[in-house]
């Protein structure tokens, strides 16, 4: 029985994890989707003349 | 406004992202193994296992809630107001709730079988549920104010009295007597009398909380990101055809 306290911790905490970032990674393909794509998939090459194109991953600097 | 830095047009996704993804995943899978293989404590038996994840899950919740403060602080001044920053309190607001909450859920599942309960009103707990109910107002309030700039300032006010509860919650350990056991934080130095094996995977449950947080952060702005974009060219559409209509109106009534 201790066991399956244990494995029902581990196992809400990594199915609840994965759902979320499942959703989260969903919608932003749709969104991306809906939008007209003004800058090709990351790595794929050069942007276009678009000044806020640049590479990078952080979160904070799109401004 | 233009799509988010380094993101594509088919998904949220970028190299840097899809980087930390997989440390995230690799270091989350590692914790789990290890976890689930630590040896059963003289007190609490193999319940003590769970230590790999549930003090990791607070501490990404604290993260969270700290960071929506620290952007919704940096909103509110006007020297460094920029969408952005409402932004990302907005993504890790919402990271930080589901963190919460998982951190309420394995508590209970721990407390069960060591206190004999699911649940009790400990000092720790409450503050801990106190903190989810006040970001959940939070993520409600947003819902609430159509105009973007309004919706921000109050949004960033809200954050930063909620957030207050985090150092009650991480503190209520020492400042009443509560059935929950000392801060887990405290742990991990030298001095401590936890074994070396639950140390270090508890530690090791630290920053792979950390990275899955990151890389959920990263998507989720970046979703925030193209929602307001959204909203903004459904807006603007809306308005050439209003115009268009307009126009005809016109044309008809000059005729």
């Amino acid at each position: 029985m201790s066991g399956g306290y244990v494995l029902a911790g581990y196992g809400i905490t990594v199915g609840s994890l994965g759902l979320y970032a499942v959703r989260v990674l969903r919608r932003g393909r749709v969104l991306s989707r809906s939008l007209p794509g003004d800058v090709p998939l990351a790595g794929a090459g050069p942007a276009p003349a678009a000044a806020d194109a640049s590479p990078a991953p952080a979160p904070a600097g799109d401004e | 406004m233009s799509r988010p830095p380094g993101v594509g047009t088919r998904n949220t996704a970028s190299a840097g992202s899809t980087l930390l993804g997989a440390a995230a995943f690799v270091s989350l899978a590692t914790t789990v193994v290890l976890g689930l293989r630590l040896p059963p404590t003289r007190e609490q038996g193999t319940y003590a296992r769970l230590i790999a994840i549930h003090p990791p899950l607070a501490w990404a919740a604290y993260v969270a809630f700290g960071l929506t403060a620290m952007a919704s602080a940096l909103w509110l001044w006007r020297r460094t107001r920029a969408p952005k920053w409402d932004r990302l309190a907005a993504a890790s607001a919402e990271i930080g709730v589901v963190f919460c909450a998982l951190t309420l859920v394995t508590g209970s599942i721990w407390g069960r079988p060591t206190w004999g309960v699911w649940w009790t009103w400990d000092a720790r707990l409450t503050s801990t549920a106190l903190l989810l109910a006040l970001f959940l107002g939070y993520m409600a309030l947003r819902r609430v104010a159509y105009d973007p700039e309004a919706r921000a300032r109050r949004s960033a006010v809200a954050a930063l009295i909620a957030v207050a509860d985090v150092p009650i919650v991480h503190f209520s350990v020492d400042w009443w007597r509560t059935l929950h056991q000392g801060r887990s934080l405290a742990q991990l130095t030298p001095q401590s009398d936890l074994d070396g094996s639950y140390m270090a995977v508890m530690l090791l449950g630290f920053c792979a909380m950390t990275l899955v947080y990151a890389w959920l952060l990263l998507h989720r702005y970046r979703v925030e990101a193209l929602e307001e974009r959204l909203e903004a060219e459904g807006l603007d559409v809306a308005l050439e055809e209003r115009r268009g209509e307009a126009a005809v109106v016109r044309a008809g009534a000059a005729s």
